[in-house]
């Protein structure tokens, strides 16, 4: 096959990255509670909540009583065995538990948001770009701009405050009405997708702007292509100039760059997630910043970070799937 | 430095004939003269409680008062020097570090450059505002460790273009004119390459002033706030847990996010617009 060396260095490469960041992060989060005054122990294991027994138990399995380096091996071997110590709030449920439970939601609740605010995001900009200097085109500039400025909490909040407490048309709350059995699965589903549209409605706003912005830009350069104009000289309809013609050499830096955009994402998911009283891992980290339960912060962080790490690992397989000149080396 | 004037004058000039730039100015004007003028325009003594809890505006009170009767409109008023301090201050350290290992890592290239960038590359996939929560969380929520956690957490991206920058410029002939003319290492340093990264680094700064402005009120809102300095996110804070929406008490939660927005916007217009100006291929269109 040719060029088949070429992809194997690539993945090798990109591979190499994911287990080396992953150590890296690791050792950031072993050391975090080792900058502050005192003793780790005071940070992972001194509750009072936990029993004596269990902190014993706790202290022993994670060698706080003995040297850095011995801590440091063990904190590794427990972290890839998935023991994250146990939660002060939620105790005696193990972090690990505690952070599963939630991670779906999360997952749910990003993928569908940002999936919709990309494929918005691109056909706006797109249509921007096609009616360059419009009102269309300045009003497209101007909500990326205010939407990029204005902190995602707040927007969450002015949404809840109109469409939930004033007009009372959504859940002021939650993923789910309390209390509630659903009989059927439609029910639930359906009680779910209330309680979605405003959290939803919300990042997709936090997170329309970049790809607007960019693809607008990019379209703007590819409309000045020579083979934009054969395609027009052909006769072909704008619709399919701008979307078969002019947005195909867009996709690939389009999609570099929604992969170095997760970050930004996953932090609107926080705020987003504590305005609406959401049951994911961003509303966890709130949660264990205002009980100070160490280890659920270190958990979640732990965790958040390999997600982002895995999902950027998938989008460089898939870029070395689309893109011939990693396919071909 | 006739030369330096003549694009100052050039700046100045597309500056002032930019819709953009100028309500981005106007914009900080209003933030600066709120902050330096906050002793004689605001009311009240944010910390002091002027008032009963929860009073709705009045003459007194024109944004009413919070859950425990400190005056909401001074606490706005002071909250503007908190978001100015953070926004430059953490930019600042953003910029600096950004700069030295983009400047190292483009200049020495091979191993050095290799390193480097493998480092800001990690750094660059690990959520930022989480990390940023997470790292403030740990050393505790005053204004400094803000600042730290941010500059720490935030250059990158800097990191990248300066080192973009610096390898073009290397390559640029009238940098080679000087190597083959005998210039040293330094000269080129400090006569070529630090001058020709301006142009660069001023519109990323003025951005950069926005990422931490919208950073501080989103540890604020979060309860990773310096609790002895009035802040918008701060405010927010309170309005969230202590039952605004609720109450319905609209003058606690829409005026900060408003300032928060203005703050925002302001930088974000003049960053762009200086990108432009200082980005020929984007001027054009």
């Amino acid at each position: 096959m040719p060029g088949g060396a070429g992809i194997g260095r690539y993945l090798a490469k990109k591979t190499a990255f994911l287990i080396i960041t992953f150590f890296i992060v690791i050792t950031i989060n072993f050391f975090l509670p080792r900058l502050m005054p005192g003793s780790p122990a005071d940070y992972l294991v001194r509750d009072p909540a936990i029993t004596t027994e269990e902190r014993m138990r706790l202290l022993k399995q994670f060698g706080l009583d003995k040297g850095l380096l011995t801590q440091y091996v063990l904190y590794i071997k427990n972290v890839l065995r998935g023991n994250l110590g146990l939660s002060f709030r939620y105790y005696p449920t193990p972090v690990w538990d505690v952070i599963m439970s939630r991670l779906p939601w999360t997952i749910y609740l990003l993928g569908i948001s940002y999936s919709v605010a990309t494929l918005i995001g691109v056909i706006l900009g797109a249509y921007a770009a096609w009616r360059r200097k419009t009102k269309f085109d300045s009003a497209m500039v101007s909500m990326a701009f205010v939407t990029r400025s204005m902190p995602v909490f707040w927007l969450g909040m002015l949404l809840l405050y109109l469409f939930g407490a004033v007009l009372g048309w959504f859940p002021l709350s939650g993923a789910v009405t309390p209390g509630v059995h659903h009989a059927t699965f439609l029910g639930f589903a359906l009680d779910v997708l209330r309680h979605s549209v405003l959290p939803m409605t919300t990042i997709i706003l936090f997170l329309i702007g970049p790809p607007l912005l960019l693809t607008r830009s990019l379209v703007a350069d590819s409309l000045t292509e020579p083979y934009v104009d054969a395609s027009r000289a052909k006769g072909l309809p704008p619709r399919m100039i701008l979307f078969k013609h002019a947005l195909r050499p867009v996709s690939l830096p389009l999609s570099t760059y929604t992969a170095i955009l997760m970050g930004y994402v996953v932090g609107g998911a926080v705020f987003t997630e504590t305005v609406f009283s959401w049951p994911g891992v961003g509303k966890l980290i709130y949660e264990a910043i205002m009980r100070r339960d160490y280890p659920l912060i270190q958990g979640s962080f732990l965790i958040i970070t390999i997600s982002v790490l895995l999902a950027n690992f998938l989008v460089d397989l898939i870029y070395a799937y689309i893109d011939p000149r990693v396919r071909l080396g | 430095m006739s030369l330096l004037k003549e694009r100052l004058g050039e700046l100045s000039y597309v500056m002032r004939h930019s819709r953009q730039a100028m309500l981005g100015l106007a914009l900080i004007l209003f933030l600066f003269v709120l902050a330096l003028g906050a002793g004689f325009l605001a009311p009240y003594n944010p910390k002091a409680l002027s008032g009963n809890p929860y009073e709705p505006p009045s003459h007194r009170h024109p944004l009413g008062t919070d859950d425990v009767g400190h005056d909401i409109l001074s606490q706005l008023i002071y909250g503007s020097r908190t978001s100015l301090l953070v926004g430059i201050l953490s930019a600042f350290g953003c910029i600096a570090i950004g700069v030295i290992v983009g400047l190292m890592a483009g200049y020495a290239g091979g191993l050095t450059d290799e390193l480097l960038m493998r480092l800001t590359d990690i750094v660059l996939v690990i959520p930022y505002i989480v990390f940023v929560i997470v790292l403030v969380a740990y050393l505790g929520p005053s204004i400094w460790n803000i600042i730290l956690s941010i500059s720490v957490l935030g250059w990158p991206s800097i990191a990248r273009m300066v080192r973009s920058h610096v390898l073009s410029l290397k390559s640029s002939l009238y940098v080679e004119a000087a190597r083959s003319m005998g210039a040293g290492g330094g000269y080129i340093m400090s006569k070529h390459i630090l001058p020709g990264l301006i142009p660069l680094i001023l519109p990323i700064y003025v951005l950069t002033v926005m990422d931490g402005i919208l950073t501080e009120a989103g540890l604020s809102f979060l309860g990773l706030g310096d609790p002895t300095r009035p802040s918008w996110g701060i405010l927010l804070y309170y309005a969230q847990i202590r039952g605004a929406f609720v109450r319905r008490l609209w003058w606690w939660v829409l005026p900060p996010g408003l300032m928060i927005t203005i703050a925002g916007l302001g930088f974000l217009l003049l960053g762009s617009s200086l990108e432009e100006y200082f980005n020929p291929r984007l001027r054009q269109r």
